[in-house]
């Protein structure tokens, strides 16, 4: 049972980094120009990454939870991907901030 | 001990000259420097002295806002880095006393005999029915054995003036005292440098009198202590030949204006202006050093061109576009103000050539920064022009200050502050207003979707289909490609643009994307040497970081 659990929220925070660095990754092919519009665009991008990380994490602990057959196991499974979703969310955000506001004047200083 | 630096431009080409240099300036071409200027003219609103005076005026304005300390102080390695101070002199011939050289010189006073004996001595000098009769306010109108008197006799009368005192000193006046007093408390170690043509009315006829006439009327000022060692001044001029060219006026003008200067006498005045400096002792003995500016005859622009009704003798109206011969001009400044060794006791005469393709139906000019100041500070030159060009660029197009109602500056320090930039959020609006102006002069704006040239601009079209520097796109004379020129892409030598950025979009969205990241790091944040307020603060991180986007760099950061 406790390696089940683990994989949801090994999965949940691999997909929270791994979109962290697509977002940045984004952010920095995005040119500055005059007007402010590129700043928009590296918000969307972030918050795109962000339903993307919940999406995945959820979606991919789901269809893992699926193949459990064992029903306690199952439960617990969906109760971790449930938390694990909300893990890597608040993650996210949290390093999302700490980068910009780390970054200001980069390009990453765009988020916030 | 550095020397202490001195212009005086005299005349309407004088004062364009001025602007030229007055620009260079604002390009950083004169680090540390403090620079104080005279302009002398006999035409009060001459619209080529009033735009200059504006321009210096504005100058001051962007550098400082302090009104304890108009023009701040000297900074380098930024724009605006010279200190320039202004001195406004005309000699004046407004009141209906002060005419014409016919009620100027009335010896009402004096005896019968003597106004006989005055009379004939005038008009053997001077025809009495035109050349005495002109009104003098629009200059001396190529009458320059005239104006050399006249100019010596305004100076030495307000030398007087200034030196008696009283309530009707007149501010201009108090300028020229001002003036003297300052080239007397420095004149072990002054470089004054004349601006003017030897073709024209005012210039032509105050370039061999300047000196002597500034020596006499310290005396007066000094009352007969002090005389200026033109030994120790070092003076220098432009011999700038004729390069422009205006209609004939016709004999309905001619009769009411009486004397007008005729265009097609220019070579002619040239040709005996040279013969003049060549020989004349007292300008081989006062001038240090004489620099030969001319212009190819076939190349002469027109400035009636465009214009309707009567020639435009001066006044107001006379605001003629700039020409590459003044910035020339300005380069001579530049040669003469950083010249090592000037102790030679007579004038030397120099000249420079430039590159000239001629075929037949195609003449151009081949113009580096070489053209201007020579090999070694060519690149430097360059450098310097394109780096406010760029900066023009960025505030003018990419961020829309050229066109009607909108400051590009207050838009450019919106969008810092966005990027988490907040260091300049305090500039004032009024201030930002003022760089726009600025660059707007130097380079150019839009009055109601229309292109309307500025300093550099009008010095390009002035070549005609010759190179100058940068590239055709930067200096446009289309307003559509102005509007989304390349900031950093102006140069023809691709060597001085700006390096490409990591990531998507154009070449110029990516450079102009890397020149704000470098902009907001710390590495091109202003040193102590560009300046201690915020809006000098301001201008040496914006210099310091068009220069550090630059693929190749000649120019020192501090």
């Amino acid at each position: 049972m406790g390696t089940s659990v683990i994989t949801a929220y090994a999965w949940a925070i691999v997909i929270c980094n791994v979109f962290l660095l697509i977002a940045a990754i984004i952010a920095n092919l995005i040119p500055n120009k005059p007007g402010g519009k590129d700043i928009s665009q590296r918000k969307t991008w972030y918050w795109i990454c962000f339903v993307l990380v919940v999406l995945l994490s959820f979606g991919i602990n789901w269809i893992l939870a699926s193949d459990i057959k064992i029903p306690s196991k199952h439960g617990d499974y969906i109760t971790a991907t449930a938390i694990s979703t909300g893990i890597a969310a608040i993650l996210y955000i949290i390093l999302g901030i700490g980068l910009s506001k780390g970054m200001k004047r980069s390009k990453l200083g765009s988020w916030f | 001990m550095e020397d202490k630096l001195f212009i005086i431009a005299i005349g309407g080409t004088g004062m364009r000259c001025l602007e030229s240099f007055v620009h260079l300036c604002a390009a950083g071409m004169f680090d540390n420097k403090t620079i104080d200027i005279l302009t002398l003219d006999t035409d009060q609103a001459n619209g080529n002295k009033g735009r200059v005076e504006s321009l210096i005026d504005l100058y001051n304005t962007v550098k400082t806002n302090d009104s304890q300390n108009i023009g701040g102080v000297p900074r380098s390695d930024t724009f605006f880095s010279a200190k320039l101070n202004l001195y406004k002199f005309f000699t004046d011939y407004s009141t209906t006393s002060r005419r014409t050289y016919n009620l100027l010189s009335d010896t009402s006073s004096l005896s019968q005999e003597k106004r006989d004996d005055n009379r004939d001595l005038s008009d053997l000098f001077f025809d009495h029915d035109s050349v005495q009769q002109f009104p003098l306010d629009h200059g001396y109108r190529a009458q320059t054995h005239l104006g050399s008197m006249l100019m010596y006799h305004g100076i030495m009368e307000a030398a007087i003036k200034a030196k008696r005192g009283g309530d009707d000193v007149k501010q201009h006046e108090k300028q020229l005292q001002e003036f003297l007093q300052l080239l007397n408390q420095n004149a072990s170690n002054a470089r004054v440098f004349v601006f003017g043509s030897v073709f024209g009315g005012t210039g032509a006829s105050s370039i061999p009198v300047i000196p002597i006439a500034l020596r006499d009327a310290l005396k007066v000022i000094t009352a007969g202590n002090n005389e200026l060692n033109l030994n120790n001044v070092k003076f220098g001029s432009t011999l700038l030949t004729d390069y422009f060219t205006f209609d004939m006026p016709d004999d309905q003008q001619r009769s009411k204006d009486k004397v007008i200067a005729d265009a097609t006498n220019f070579a002619l005045n040239s040709q005996a202006a040279m013969t003049f400096y060549d020989g004349d002792l007292t300008v081989r003995n006062t001038y240090k050093m004489l620099y030969h500016i001319g212009w190819p005859s076939s190349m002469k622009i027109n400035y009636s061109q465009d214009q309707h009704g009567d020639v435009i003798t001066g006044g107001q109206d006379q605001k003629n576009a700039c020409h590459f011969v003044e910035l020339m001009s300005a380069a001579a400044a530049y040669d003469f103000f950083t010249r090592q060794d000037l102790n030679q006791a007579k004038a030397e005469y120099v000249f420079r050539s430039v590159e000239f393709a001629s075929s037949s139906n195609h003449e151009a000019l081949r113009l580096t920064g070489a053209s201007f100041v020579g090999e070694t500070d060519g690149p430097l030159f360059e450098q310097k022009l394109g780096t406010l060009l760029s900066l023009s660029h960025l505030i003018l197009s990419r961020y829309k200050g050229g066109q009607d109602g909108t400051c590009g500056t207050i838009e450019f320090l919106k969008d810092l502050k966005a990027r988490n930039v907040e260091t300049y959020k305090d500039i004032p609006d009024d201030q930002a207003r003022k760089l726009d102006d600025y660059l707007k002069e130097y380079a150019y704006k839009f009055v109601n979707g229309n292109l309307e040239a500025g300093w550099l601009h009008q010095i390009n079209q002035s070549i005609g289909q010759g190179s100058f520097i940068f590239s055709s796109d930067a200096l446009s004379t289309k307003a559509d490609i102005l509007q989304k020129v390349d900031p950093g892409a102006i140069y023809s030598d691709d060597k001085y643009n700006w390096e490409t950025g990591f990531g998507l979009g154009s070449k110029a969205d990516k450079r102009l994307s890397k020149f704000i990241d470098i902009l907001k790091s710390n590495d091109s944040a202003a040193t102590v040497q560009q300046g201690g307020t915020l809006k000098e603060k301001f201008l040496g991180n914006l210099y310091n970081a068009i220069v550090k986007a630059q693929k190749t760099s000649h120019l020192k950061l501090g």
